[in-house]
């Protein structure tokens, strides 16, 4: 798309990180333009943990745990923590890839090869789940939801105290009083905990390179991504209808976005976690849809404690090495 | 019959079902012939090196023959055999489930009660029903947050908390199993109406003189008389479990891990996730052998011992 009309405008306006996901893989060709840009979260229960006599929310993992443990103790919370370890396509590998870089670890080096096996920070992940599914603090059907959205519906009930997710569920979680117990703004979102380092990907419109209409084709990729006629239309409204984040972060300054935001989320703390947003360079490579399925079944087999974290983890990085 | 041209009676009949003949090698035959070749082949159509085609402009991957190499992957795969064992499971639970559950309405229905014609049309509306509708409608009775079943267990003080239906691989497993035979058994029952709707009331008539009770009665007459209905039932059932994908997809994903993942979902998978089609159709071909040999076991089980000598 590099040599299309107004593209260097977009470049400019969009965050680096995104822009870099929406690159091809060796860095040199911008690919698409964006869709939305969805970053993952912890949100949290306001009034639960206030009834338990807890000030605040996590700002450690092993905070999150000893909070869970007395919410359940004092038998408040069954489960209080709702991890997205559904099993679909973006919810449990992007949780593990979020607690990961929140631990300091990292997943892919730079050649997208995994190295979750020699990371502590990864294996202090999967350590952390185990503990906690053993100890009753998870749901087990979450194991069983086919998508992010079923998961995030649970947390509506209001009998979870947290809840990691894609920021946009907030939207529902903590805006729709029609759904959620947990609206007007009874949940909130907190900074991830640890490093705060969080997963982002960037979902994008793409062009066929080989269209026969391209200024048509670039006309409605601009009017869906971009600023056609200088008028970010479709950007804002995936903001104010589905909370969808944005790349571009001149859509938070508009008065309309704000005020919609504002009913849902501290807007500056989104801004600032998205910062701390990772994108995945791995998603260009052709054997990623198969390694994210099968490493899903390896996760949760890790989870329920079927295998060890130091093997579950050599399993990882092996079924990645099988596959590229 | 002169057409100008003279045919014979069985040139005239060919004559006749060809168009049909044609029609079923285009829609039946040649896709499966198809199929069985491209599991013989390498097709990854996410492979972006090796042979390709350029076809306006999009990369055709060109195929590859491999041979048997694809039935060798699948069959030195550990996925592929835990897969299979559960299969066996899901087909030898549904099957029992759903045959016996079928007899059981059939039976029922084949009584004289008030309001057997409108529980006889109300049999069929779960055998209608599409399966992804199947499939939502039960997580909305069993889910764990806002399951109606739980609810109702839960105001009838029955429970403290929810019941976990999907806690673990072998309750989803369990659960696929029932909301199956919930969707299918009412088809089994309608097979199994109509053949007891054929067995003349003259022959219970003539047990009831001779004194058998209702079991002796069910075990003598209608249960034989059944058997080529039992046939069907049972190879229809076996045929559906072996390719059952879509309650999988709505309910569980094959998850959690791989525990409900059957040899079907592991084909669908690897065909259309991975874009493998050479591997998937080598799985799903697998599923095909096994039931046409367990149509042959049903057929020297049911039927053929109880065909009169020739």
């Amino acid at each position: 798309m590099d040599d299309l009309p107004g593209v260097d405008e977009l470049k400019k306006k969009m965050t680096p990180a995104n822009l870099d996901s929406l690159k091809s893989k060796d860095g040199s060709k911008l690919l698409g333009l964006p869709y939305f840009t969805s970053l993952f979260t912890l949100i949290y229960n306001e009034p639960m943990l206030q009834q338990a006599g807890i000030s605040g929310p996590a700002r450690s993992w092993d905070e999150l745990v000893e909070h869970c443990t007395k919410l359940k103790k004092d038998r408040i919370s069954d489960t209080p923590y709702l991890p997205n370890w559904s099993h679909g396509p973006s919810e449990t590998m992007p949780q593990f890839m979020s607690d990961c870089f929140s631990e300091g670890a990292q997943v892919f080096d730079a050649q997208n090869r995994v190295i979750v096996d020699q990371e502590p920070g990864a294996a202090r992940t999967m350590e952390r789940w185990q503990k906690m599914y053993k100890a009753g603090l998870v749901n087990p059907e979450v194991l069983t939801k086919t998508s992010s959205t079923d998961v995030h519906r649970l947390f509506w009930a209001g009998r979870y105290a947290y809840h990691t997710n894609h920021s946009y569920y907030l939207k529902t979680i903590a805006g729709e009083p029609q759904n959620s117990k947990l609206a007007p703004k009874k949940a909130r979102m907190a900074m991830y905990p640890g490093t705060g380092a969080t997963y982002m990907w960037t979902d994008s419109y793409v062009v066929n390179a080989r269209t026969k209409a391209l200024d048509d084709a670039w006309k409605l990729t601009r009017f869906l991504g971009g600023n056609l006629n200088s008028d970010w239309y479709v950007q804002r409204q995936w903001c104010l209808i589905a909370g969808l984040d944005n790349p571009y972060p001149e859509m938070y300054e508009h008065p309309d976005i704000v005020q919609s935001y504002d009913r849902w989320v501290d807007l500056k703390l989104l801004r600032l976690q998205s910062t701390k947003g990772k994108v995945i360079g791995a998603y260009k490579e052709p054997w990623y849809a198969e390694y994210d399925t099968k490493a899903l079944a390896i996760v949760h087999d890790i989870i329920r404690g079927g295998v060890t974290v130091p093997k579950g983890l050599k399993q990882l990085a092996s079924l990645q090495k099988s596959l590229a | 019959m002169t057409l100008g041209v003279r045919l014979s009676e069985g040139r005239f009949a060919l004559l006749l079902v060809l168009p049909a003949l044609l029609a079923i090698f285009a829609v039946v035959m040649l896709p499966l012939l198809y199929s069985l070749w491209l599991s013989f082949t390498d097709v990854n159509v996410l492979r972006t090196s090796g042979p390709a085609l350029e076809l306006f402009g999009v990369r055709v991957p060109l195929f590859r023959w491999v041979g048997l190499q694809n039935y060798v992957g699948i069959f030195d795969d550990p996925l592929y055999w835990s897969s299979l064992w559960r299969t066996l499971y899901f087909v030898g639970a549904f099957v029992l489930e759903a045959t016996l559950v079928g007899l059981g309405m059939a039976l029922i229905l084949n009584e004289r009660f008030a309001g057997r014609p409108l529980l006889r049309s109300l049999l069929l509306i779960p055998w209608s029903l599409s399966r992804v509708v199947v499939g939502l409608l039960w997580i909305g009775i069993l889910d764990f947050e806002f399951g109606a079943f739980n609810g109702l267990l839960y105001n009838l003080h029955l429970v403290d908390g929810s019941i976990a239906f999907f806690k673990d691989g072998f309750s989803a497993l369990n659960v696929l199993v029932s909301v199956y035979a919930w969707n299918q058994a009412p088809f089994a029952a309608l097979l199994f109406l109509a053949g007891m709707q054929s067995i003349s009331v003259d022959v219970y008539s003539a047990a009831e003189v001779d004194g058998a009770g209702y079991w002796q009665r069910f075990g003598y007459l209608t249960l034989p008389a059944l058997r080529p209905i039992l046939f069907l039932v049972t190879v229809l059932a076996t045929v559906n479990a072996f390719l059952m994908l879509d309650l999988i997809y709505v309910l569980t994903m094959g998850g959690p891990a791989h525990d409900t993942t059957t040899v079907a979902w592991l084909g669908f998978q690897t065909a259309f996730t991975f874009f493998k089609f050479g591997p998937g159709t080598a799985i799903l071909y697998t599923l095909t052998a096994l039931c046409l040999l367990l149509t042959l076991v049903y057929y020297r089980l049911i039927l053929a011992r109880f065909e009169p000598a020739a």
